[in-house]
């Protein structure tokens, strides 16, 4: 059998962690999401923002990172907090009821504050991993 | 949320996050065609529930725990879509980047639509 870790016990780790991941993210997004009862799915837009911008931390970080830690965090996680099939349903709904404008709002809403939220965590990560070089200081010649 | 919601909640989450996992890291390519489609099928899924909710048998609490809040939403994910989005334009694929969107976005909102009317003829 093909294993994707070297060995089928650290396979097994792997999608256990995934596993452990969804269900906590999915736990999570069902709280917050039934805490905030409004007609505006604010709950799920915030979710959905907050899951783009921590899933970069990840996946760009990846070289810091134990392989099953990444599986817990981006794919687990960060993937089951998230939820497209919510979103559409929601935007479904809201046309449904003839709420055009909020619907075409929600889903503007949606990918421009997620792709943001991804742009913003890029930056973040990419300045954690190569810090500024100090003004005034030049590399030593040999 | 009672311990039995968080209970069903999390059963259908590690499912749907399982079988995502399955999914889109057995078919990884440049374009998230593995994403795109896990994405859609559970819009369809979410759709067919819904209708078998209101017109159908109906579903428990336990089950629309389960199968929507649980397995449906964790299925599907907006995380890796959002990101795959921004990378495929940080690496100079513009056109498939935006490409992605609307293409997710149509087959995703006719997916549940499509879910919902179709589950609406056939119990109604």
């Amino acid at each position: 059998m093909q294993t994707v870790h070297g060995s089928i016990k650290s396979d097994l780790l792997f999608y256990a962690s995934i596993v452990a991941g969804g269900a906590i993210g999915a736990v999570c997004r069902e709280y917050l999401s039934h805490s905030f009862p409004s007609d505006f799915p604010w709950a799920i837009l915030l979710i959905n923002v907050l899951g783009s911008f921590l899933i970069v931390f990840a996946l760009e970080l990846g070289e810091y990172l134990h392989t099953h830690y990444i599986g817990f965090h981006a794919v687990g996680y960060c993937g089951g907090f998230t939820t497209f099939s919510t979103f559409s349903l929601q935007t479904l709904e809201m046309t449904q009821s003839g709420a055009y404008a909020a619907a075409a709002l929600y889903v503007v809403l949606s990918i421009a504050l997620c792709v943001l939220a991804v742009m913003l965590a890029l930056f973040l990560t990419h300045r954690l991993k190569r810090p500024p070089e100090p003004m005034g200081m030049q590399e030593e010649q040999p | 949320m009672t311990g039995e919601q968080i209970l069903w909640v999390a059963l259908g989450g590690g499912l749907g996050t399982l079988l995502r996992a399955l999914i889109t890291l057995r078919f990884q390519s440049l374009f998230p065609w593995s994403t795109l489609f896990v994405n859609v099928a559970g819009s369809l899924l979410i759709g067919l529930l819904v209708a078998w909710a209101k017109f159908g048998p109906g579903l428990a609490h336990w089950q629309h725990n389960l199968d929507i809040g649980g397995f449906c939403g964790s299925f599907t994910t907006f995380s890796s879509f959002s990101y795959q989005t921004a990378v495929l334009w940080r690496e100079g694929h513009k056109a498939w980047s935006v490409g992605y969107v609307v293409i997710s976005l149509v087959l995703g909102l006719l997916a549940v639509t499509l879910g919902f009317e179709a589950g609406a003829w056939l119990l109604k």
